[in-house]
């Protein structure tokens, strides 16, 4: 919906092509940077996939937050334009097919997340031979470089063909098989690049330009057709307490909730990003304290797994345009400004991967906010503004 | 497909019954633009209408008169000739002078490359006014603004005032509504806008200070724009010299948007404290109005401009008429797909052998719309419940609300008495009769007895009467 003259969701030609000249029994890997459009791809794909007679398709993405990202491109306004109801997380897709199959959940002692994923998927192969309920003209994955080799085996067996987005270098799963996996699983399926982007602002991109080496000689810098406000930036903001970094976050958020007013209302949200889940709460509760900020800020939660989470919607509210996630959260997420709290708390375990997902979930400026010491990755990447050296 | 011929007619008042009946009863001349009207004396009207082959008549498309005989033809119509009341519902009528003015059947709507800043324009005062966001907007609420009306105005018949527009304006709301909006105040912030924009269409000459400095930017801004060139520090050294605080603006475009909001913040407090309508004061609204489109970071931030538009409600206008200046594509979704609807009202070119656009005309409705009565619009004949289409001039139609009181008395058929009495109440009267009917019985006879043989007169006149209708209403 465009309130203004700007028109929103322009096209370039890959992406037409990906969209629609592609023969739609076709399987297709699509790989591309942060904000090239993969997402936007896909679910237009399978809008026009529907409108050419093949409706029954299943939009499939990694976290609830991710899928309730997908969910608002579902809309023009008010108005549905593709059924939100086809777009889920692969793990309540699955979890379906044990509760359509009147099948138990497996049991899986000890292990994480992984181990888990890959059990739930395994448990549910071969329904479909036994089954009443008919393949899925296409399955559509976003953020495929998460997917595990047992969940794509059922996808294969219970889509006539997919058409998957991603890239290997936001990769949150460091135990995910990802992109060669599907390679393995449809041989002989194609891959396509999206080679440029349009929503991070060059500043950011120069950033994650540092964190993770181009890929194939391109770089987000040189790949980015970016038309957003500028001057984009990053910033580090420290050492300070853990109570002034909020202090100071929420100084910058009330100016940035007026600035960007008119993005907001066209959907752009604020982002803040936050280490560990009991953080999100911490946050919440300040900014609730807020004469200004109160009731404007919602934590988005990322696993159906986690406990605290139980009774809670994880539908993006829009009247809440500020968004509290943690890290991992963040996955597949944008946000015209982010500020990234207590990034020092545990640093160390970070890989680089998610540095580069946090930086790029900005699309002009990120404000990265630590207590004791910079974290290495965020000191290599980002320069102190030159005037407070010697202050 | 057939072209027609064009013929005109000038008719006396007795020939113009017939030719409004499509009947060939005078030759027409054929028409060609200039041809001249000015035998159009009082008492006597041009018709202009098109040929129909098929039936040997003609389908009259403009009726030309002065404004004596206007008043008259249109109460005469309404009284004696219901089948072809309103007038002005299918046929345009036109004063002579505006009638010459036609250079051929179609007439080309252009707003001379500020389509889309009237667009911007009439969006925003549609807001101000329903106090409502955007995307909540209808398209009638658009066509229901001055804005509009001066836009649309301007764009077919350019030597038209603007004081004769808001004439007519204000007369349609105060014919049609019952209580018409108070649009003083915002008119007050709006007519140096119009003002601006049609000095840049050449319509108006620029006159004082803020108007020639507002109007030199307005165009420059533009042209610019128009050519793909970035706006660049126009506006703010243009307006240096007037605002000498405007400095702080130097090198906007390196500073990051959170910033921009102190900047704008600053902006409005020399606005707060210069007094209204000076020359500066105006030139601020501007800056102000043209910093909102560029905080975030070169991106509008219209929601900067909301929340003063109580106040400061031109800094609001300016954004949007600025913001919108120079967008060459006016088709497109913006406004949430509001802008092209307007465009296509504000844009469309005006023919004279299509029906108009409009329920009736304003200088018609005036003399049909009569206060007194239970529906003062029941003359009107509209079809509609709650926005009525009026015509300012031809081509030139604003939506009105209709109140609901009116829309109620329209809307409901009239209740006979029979149906309004309560069975009580009848039951009641019923016993009363029975208990003095042996009282009155006598007299009551004697009286109606000679009513009966007055209305047996009265009826028989009226037979006769109606037999001699026949001929009327017009003399053939």
């Amino acid at each position: 919906m465009s309130l203004w003259w700007t028109a929103r969701n322009q096209l370039d030609e890959n992406q037409i092509e990906l969209i629609e000249e592609i023969p739609l029994h076709e399987s297709r890997i699509v790989v591309g940077p942060p904000g090239c459009g993969k997402t936007n791809v896909l679910l237009r794909r399978a809008q026009f996939a529907r409108s050419q007679g093949l409706s029954n398709v299943l939009v499939l993405s990694f976290t609830r937050p991710l899928t309730e990202f997908v969910k608002t491109g579902c809309y023009e306004g008010s108005k549905e334009i593709f059924p939100a109801s086809l777009v889920t997380t692969v793990e309540s897709w699955i979890r379906s097919l044990y509760r359509n199959h009147k099948i138990d959940l497996p049991v899986v002692s000890g292990g994480g997340l992984s181990d888990w994923k890959r059990a739930l998927a395994a448990g549910a192969a071969g329904l479909s031979t036994s089954s009443s309920q008919p393949r899925y003209d296409t399955i559509f994955v976003d953020e495929a470089q998460d997917l595990f080799a047992e969940e794509i085996e059922l996808i294969k067996e219970w889509g006539d063909c997919a058409f998957f987005t991603g890239d290997s270098r936001q990769k949150i799963y460091a135990a995910a098989d990802g992109v060669p996996a599907i390679e393995a699983v449809f041989s002989g399926i194609e891959t396509s690049e999206l080679s440029f982007h349009y929503r991070l602002a060059p500043e950011l991109c120069r950033v994650a330009d540092k964190i993770l080496r181009p890929q194939a000689g391109a770089s987000l810098a040189s790949t980015s057709l970016y038309t957003g406000p500028k001057p984009g930036r990053a910033e580090p903001h420290g050492p300070m307490s853990r109570t002034n970094q909020i202090a100071q976050m929420m100084v910058s958020v009330k100016n940035q909730l007026r600035v960007y007013s008119t993005l907001i209302d066209q959907g752009d949200r604020i982002g803040i990003v936050v280490p560990e889940r009991a953080d999100r709460e911490v946050v919440l509760a300040a900014m609730e304290d807020d004469d200004e900020l109160g009731n404007l800020a919602q934590i988005i939660r990322a696993k159906s797994t986690d406990i605290s989470d139980s009774g809670y919607s994880p539908a993006f509210d829009p009247a809440k345009p500020v968004s509290i996630v943690t890290e991992a959260g963040s996955k597949g997420l944008e946000f015209r400004a982010v500020h990234w709290l207590f990034s020092d708390t545990s640093w160390r375990r970070r890989s680089s991967e998610v540095y580069y997902t946090v930086i790029t979930r900005a699309k002009t400026s990120i404000d990265i906010y630590y207590d004791g010491v910079i974290p290495t990755t965020i000191a290599q990447c980002c320069a102190l503004d030159s005037k407070d050296l010697w202050s | 497909m057939i072209e027609r011929e064009i013929l005109l007619y000038d008719v006396s008042e007795d020939e113009l019954n017939s030719v409004l009946l499509g009947e060939n009863v005078v030759p027409g001349l054929p028409w060609y633009s200039g041809r001249s009207t000015r035998s159009v004396s009082i008492g006597r009207f041009g018709v202009l209408a098109e040929t129909l082959d098929r039936y040997d008549s003609i389908r009259p498309t403009c009726i030309v008169l002065n404004s004596e005989d206007a008043r008259r033809l249109y109460g005469r119509f309404g009284t004696l000739r219901g089948d072809l009341s309103p007038i002005t519902t299918w046929c345009h009528a036109f004063p002579p002078r505006m009638f010459e003015s036609l250079d051929g059947p179609v007439r080309n709507a252009d707003l001379l490359g500020l389509e889309s800043a009237w667009i911007g324009l009439i969006v925003a005062e549609a807001s101000v006014l329903a106090n409502r966001p955007v995307g909540k907007l209808t398209l009638a609420a658009c066509t229901a603004t001055q804005s509009f009306a001066i836009a649309r105005t301007f764009a077919l018949w350019p030597f038209i005032k603007s004081s004769a527009i808001l004439d007519k304006f204000d007369a349609v709301q105060r014919l049609l509504r019952t209580s018409p909006p108070k649009m003083d105040q915002i008119r007050a912030k709006l007519s140096l806008i119009w003002i601006v924009l049609s000095s840049v269409s050449g319509v108006n000459d620029a006159g004082d200070l803020a108007v020639s400095t507002l109007a030199r930017l307005v165009e420059r801004l533009k042209e610019r724009r128009l050519a793909g060139e970035a706006d660049g520090n126009e506006v703010f050294s243009a307006l240096r010299k007037h605002i000498p605080e405007i400095d702080v603006l130097d090198g906007i475009e390196d500073v990051k948007p959170e910033d921009r909001v102190a900047r704008f913040d600053f902006l409005v407090s020399i606005l707060a404290a210069e007094p209204s309508g000076t020359n500066k004061s105006e030139l601020i609204c501007f800056a102000a109005g043209y910093l909102a489109t560029i905080a975030a970071g070169g991106t509008p931030s219209i929601g900067l401009a909301e929340r003063i538009s109580e106040r400061f409600p031109q800094v609001l206008l300016w954004a949007y008429v600025i913001g919108s200046l120079g967008q060459r594509i006016v088709w497109n979704s913006a406004f949430d797909g509001l802008g092209r609807f307007i465009n296509r009202e504000l844009s469309q070119s005006f023919s004279i052998q299509e029906y108009p656009s409009y329920d009736i005309l304003a200088d018609e409705a005036e003399v049909l719309v009569d206060r007194k009565l239970a529906d003062p619009l029941v003359r009107l004949r509209l079809k509609q419940q709650r926005v009525a289409t009026v015509g300012l001039f031809p081509g030139v139609a604003i939506s009105v609300p209709l109140e609901e009181v009116v829309s109620a008395a329209r809307a409901d058929p009239p209740v006979s008495r029979v149906e309004v009495r309560r069975p009580t109440q009848g039951r009641d009267l019923s016993d009363l009769a029975d208990q003095i009917w042996p009282l009155i019985r006598g007299r009551l006879l004697a009286e109606l007895g000679s009513e009966e043989s007055e209305l047996a007169k009265v009826k028989t006149r009226g037979k006769k009467r109606e037999a001699s209708q026949a001929g009327l209403p017009f003399k053939k």
